[in-house]
């Protein structure tokens, strides 16, 4: 009856096969060198790598496990020996603006070193303070200016009273103040005896006590400015002292560090610093807490010392060539950087120690790579990214800085002017989501590196992935697999491209079941694996996985989920569709069922209802009430409403694969003819009745068959399938068995018709020259049905008689 | 060895003015009373003098801080140093009774020196402070002190504001009874505050009597001995204040109060004056 070619194990096979001739083990082979299967993304990786201009970021696309990582990262490993190490990064105190900490780069790996100098430095200036301001010398011009200066007013003072004295005057402390008053027998006169005096005696003792005070006066009012003297005079002298006590020792490492004008002036800062608060520096204990942020005019002394210290953010002492940073967690702090802070006396205080560098600091001259989801995930971290990329400076602010939410005055430390290539990685969802949603984003990442999930299975391409094989076995110590494994191995990897004519390139996934298999083998005892091994580790993950497929498995064969597999039944039919739970993913028959009555040439999907249905789904139904009505019914009204559900479902249907196992049962529906139930059916349609690809076709045969399998296989059974899927099948050893012994078959279709002949054992009918389909054809069947219900119902819709009376009246 | 006995001093005096020197006086005599399980009496003189010139007509000062003149009058002048007086007491009060000593308060109108040397008669102690300089009449020692210390009768202390009790102690030992008895003071100064004492010999050197060994043994207090040539008290003052030293004590028996003088300018710390009678 049926002119479709059923598949034959030939058909199944892999094409080319594996030569296992050339090889006993893995130890045979070769290690893999470059990279494979991804030409197009090498091509964008080798752009970005040469590229030093800005905006020459790259954004690595692929699914996960494609090795996007690996092979970025050795191309950057071979591009960074070539490229110098970049300069330490620190941060230094600025004596000017102690909120805003200096910047100080130096030749890779010196960073350490300077800080030990500095530390050195330090102790020996203290030492050397410690002994200038303890001198004999030191003490001995100090007591001089203090006496010259203390005692000028004390002599002044005295000789005025002395003179006083003389002239029988008093020198009185008041409370407040100094005073003369008259004296008489020593001591002071009383106002009475006073005016006892003569006249001219009482003037001439006025005339003298003013004169004294005015003296008093001036002796007094030259106190400040005295002061002010013996001050600067005592400045001068620690200036002088300490300056030739540190002098030499900061030439001394001025001189070591000649040739960087960055840290001699720096150098000079603190020489000038040093000297300018060389006693607070001097009697300094070691810090242990940051400078407050009260102002830089009061050094304390716990804050003195600490301020010559060098914070050393990046110290390349290690690196060989261009760093190459990748930031397991790039949250805003750990990419941009963070100033801390302690608590001290219930406030948070901060200074330049505290300033901790980010990851593109460590980056600096080199590479940083970050995965996109961590990345965007982490709030603000793009954002900063964005910033540093942009500005090409690297700011540390807090967030509460950098999104103006706090005034608190805190540090600015001096940006870096940053040099780095950022290699993102992700999928191409949000790769293209960025690309549509970020006007910013094609600015800054320019080269898009878009890696393939799987590469053709070509004689090259199948040498190269057993070299691949070869290589991660020895990088991961894994025993050395033989042909046989190689073989299981390079099928597993068809069946995960999903395609025999493909290879996949989710690496992960291959080391995964390298990784499984190993450990069989060494749960078994042998040194090298075998089929036998690699078998069992796929046994092994997909038994951890199928529990729900047991279950509906077994529903299905203790009858309550209802799945036919002999007889045939008018209106209802085998579908297949797949359920998808995380990695693993099982085809699981259901049965779709159509009514037809009168109506007036709508389909109704009860799925879509009741809301079961996805949109794609709905898409498909709806093509097939065209394909109906434009194939039986081009001149008449498609007089029937039918109804289509997939029984026994109680969770969504999503998709278009069913939509050939819908119109099989339709047709079947409306021409009455019973459809075989020992097959099952899978594939989409389209208005002109061609069969199209569809998803998820192994695991869709392989579900079948396991069901026709538990009843017992009687040569009956088999499935539908689009034709364009063909080469889609990568089918278990036992499918391909049962196929090659014909216990099982697949019947690949590219029309409709095809199907229907399959499924009913009748002639679908093709229209003659005068436009009609052979009699007894299902197609036949289908129209006559069809003109049948439309004169029904015009009948129903015609005029009454008595009507048409009256229209006559 | 003749000595003094701390247990005999029963009442300290100590001159209050409410400056800074005197205020440190207070504090010395307060820890001293704890020390020795005397009372405090807190002495604020009225000084007449100030009190007739303030009633002159014509009475102008100038002004310490500023050097501004201005007039006077006994009203205001008494009102001052009352606020002084009241000032002073409290002072007394909250010392005493952070301390728990028992104290007292008198303040009496009069000549300061007649006044501090008719109340000082009573006394076993009298601490008062030592005048500042550069803004006050100068003196290396004050006025008054040096008066009081002129008296040569019992012990005197003059403290400078900036010496705390618990410091290094220096003693000049001289062979006489005041002398035995400076040494005896001082050792018991440094013993009960746990200091180092230095013993300086002047002029003919002289050996430290074993018992003084032995009982700063005894005591555990760290002797150090010293020597120098002059028999100058201002010297003895200088090397004292070398040694890192707070406190001196020097018989006042033998110098005469411009030498005496002349140590106190010589030495910032504390000076113990011990005079000729006394406990």
């Amino acid at each position: 009856m049926t002119t479709t070619k059923e598949l034959a194990l030939e058909d199944l096979e892999f094409h080319p096969a594996l030569d296992t001739s050339q090889f006993q083990t893995t130890d045979d082979i070769e290690s893999l060198t470059g990279a494979i299967g991804q030409p197009r993304a090498v091509a964008a990786i080798e752009l970005g790598v040469g590229m030093v201009e800005d905006g020459y970021n790259i954004f690595a696309f692929g699914l996960s496990g494609t090795g996007k990582e690996s092979l970025i990262r050795e191309y950057l490993e071979e591009s960074a020996k070539s490229r110098p190490s970049p300069p330490d990064l620190c941060y230094i105190h600025n004596f000017d603006d102690i909120h805003r900490p200096r910047l100080l780069e130096l030749p890779s790996g010196t960073g350490s070193a300077f800080r030990r100098t500095m530390e050195q430095l330090v102790e020996e200036l203290q030492t050397a303070l410690v002994g200038a301001l303890d001198s004999e010398e030191y003490h001995t011009r100090q007591q001089v200016i203090n006496d010259e200066f203390k005692e000028r007013p004390d002599r002044d003072l005295r000789a005025i009273a002395d003179r006083a004295k003389a002239e029988g005057l008093a020198l009185l402390r008041t409370p407040v103040g100094l005073a003369f008053a008259p004296l008489r027998e020593g001591e002071v006169i009383s106002g009475e005896d006073f005016e006892q005096l003569p006249k001219e005696e009482q003037e001439r003792l006025k005339e003298r006590m003013n004169a004294y005070q005015d003296e008093v006066q001036r002796t007094l009012r030259q106190l400040p400015k005295l002061n002010r003297e013996r001050g600067e005079r005592l400045r001068d002298l620690m200036r002088e002292v300490t300056g030739l006590a540190v002098g030499h020792l900061i030439e001394e490492v001025k001189k070591k560090y000649e040739n960087l004008p960055n840290v001699v002036e720096y150098l000079e800062a603190v020489q000038a610093d040093v000297i300018e608060h060389a006693k607070d520096f001097a009697e300094s204990e070691q810090p242990s807490l940051p400078a407050l942020l009260e102002g830089s005019a009061r050094p304390d002394s716990a804050s003195t010392l600490r301020r010559f210290k060098v914070n050393v953010l990046v110290d390349h002492a290690e690196t060989v060539g261009a760093p190459i940073v990748h930031e397991d967690n790039p949250t805003y702090d750990n990419l941009i950087g963070r100033i801390e802070h302690l608590a001290q006396l219930g406030a948070l205080v901060t200074d330049f120690t505290l300033i901790k560098g980010g990851a593109l600091h460590r980056a600096h001259g080199g590479y940083l790579m970050l995965e996109a989801h961590k990345l965007l995930r982490n709030q603000y971290s793009w954002e900063g990214l964005k910033r540093a990329l942009q500005s090409r400076r690297l700011r540390i602010e807090s967030l509460g800085q950098a999104l103006s939410l706090v005034s608190s005055v805190t540090l600015e430390p001096e940006p870096l002017p940053l040099k780095v290539q950022v290699i993102l990685t992700g999928d191409p969802q949000l790769y293209y989501l960025l690309c549509q949603l970020d006007p910013d984003f094609e600015e800054l990442f320019k080269v898009g590196a878009d890696f393939e999930d799987r590469m053709d299975r070509t004689e090259e391409n199948l040498e190269r992935y057993t070299q691949l094989i070869a290589k991660l076995v020895r990088e991961k110590g894994f025993p050395p697999l033989d042909g046989s494994a190689m073989g299981r191995m390079i099928e597993h990897s068809a069946r995960l491209a999903g395609d025999r004519r493909k290879l996949t390139l989710q690496i992960a996934t291959m080391v995964d079941l390298l990784r499984e298999a190993s450990y069989v083998a060494r749960q078994d005892g042998v040194e090298v694996v075998t089929a036998t091994q690699v078998d069992r580790a796929i046994e092994g993950r997909i038994y951890r996985s199928d529990r729900m497929r047991d279950r509906f498995h077994e529903e299905i064969h203790r009858g309550r989920i209802m799945i036919d597999t002999d007889g045939a039944m008018i209106g209802q039919v085998n579908g297949v569709s797949v359920i998808s739970l995380g990695k693993f993913a099982f085809g699981h028959p259901s049965r779709i069922t159509a009514r037809v009555r009168l109506g007036q040439g709508n389909v109704v999907d009860i799925e879509r209802e009741v809301e079961l249905g996805g949109r794609i789904h709905s898409k498909g139904v709806l093509i097939l009430g065209a394909y109906l009505g434009a194939r039986y019914a081009p001149e008449n009204p498609l007089s029937l409403s039918a109804s289509l559900v997939f029984e026994q479902t109680y969770a969504g249907v999503e998709g278009d694969s069913a939509s050939l196992a819908e119109l099989i049962a339709l047709i079947s529906a409306i021409s009455e003819v019973p459809i075989r139930q020992s097959y099952a059916v899978t594939g989409s349609v389209n208005q002109h009745g061609q069969v199209q690809a569809v998803g998820g076709v192994t695991e869709k045969v392989e579900g079948f068959f396991d069901i026709c399998r538990g009843r017992g296989l009687t040569g009956n059974e088999g499935v539908v399938i689009p034709a364009t899927n063909v080469e889609n099948l990568v089918l278990r050893r036992e499918v391909r068995e049962a196929v090659a012994q014909g216990d099982f078959h697949i019947y690949p279709v590219e029309r409709v018709d095809q199907a229907i002949e399959l499924l009913t054992e009748r002639s679908a009918g093709e229209r003659d020259a005068e436009g009609q389909y052979q009699e007894g054809t299902v197609n036949a069947l289908v129209e006559s049905r069809l003109m049948s219900l439309a004169q029904v119902r015009r009948d129903f819709h015609a005029p009454s008689p008595a009507s048409e009376s009256g229209d006559a009246s | 060895m003749t000595t003094v006995s701390p247990e005999k001093i029963r009442r300290i005096t100590v001159a209050l003015d409410a400056s800074a020197s005197s205020l440190a006086a207070l504090e010395a005599a307060i820890e001293l009373a704890v020390q020795w399980g005397a009372e405090v009496e807190g002495l604020f003189v009225e000084d007449v003098d100030l009190l007739r010139w303030a009633s002159l007509p014509f009475a102008t000062e100038v002004g310490h801080h500023s050097g501004e003149f201005r007039k006077q009058n006994r009203p205001e002048v008494e009102r001052q140093l009352q606020a002084l007086a009241e000032r002073a007491h409290a002072h007394l009060r909250h010392a005493a009774e952070r301390r728990r000593v028992r104290a007292s308060f008198r303040k009496v109108q009069g000549n300061v020196v007649r006044a501090l040397r008719a109340a000082f008669a009573e006394a076993d102690l009298v601490t008062l402070g030592r005048g500042e300089r550069p803004r006050t009449i100068p003196s290396g020692l004050g006025s008054t002190a040096r008066a009081l210390a002129a008296g040569r009768r019992g012990l005197v202390f003059v403290i400078s504001h900036r010496v705390r009790l618990a410091s290094p102690v220096a003693v000049l030992f001289e062979d006489s009874a005041a002398g035995h008895r400076a040494l005896g003071l001082a050792m018991d100064v440094a013993h009960r505050n746990a200091q180092p004492l230095a013993i300086v010999t002047a002029g003919q050197k002289r050996e430290i009597p074993p018992e003084v060994r032995s009982r700063a043994e005894h005591d555990s207090v760290e002797v150090r001995t010293y020597h120098v040539r002059r028999e100058d008290p201002s010297r003895v003052a200088a090397v004292a204040h070398e040694m890192g030293a707070g406190i001196l004590v020097l018989s006042a028996e033998h110098f005469s109060s411009e030498a005496i003088e002349e140590a106190a300018t010589a030495f910032p710390g504390a000076l113990l004056l011990v005079g000729h009678s006394g406990p």
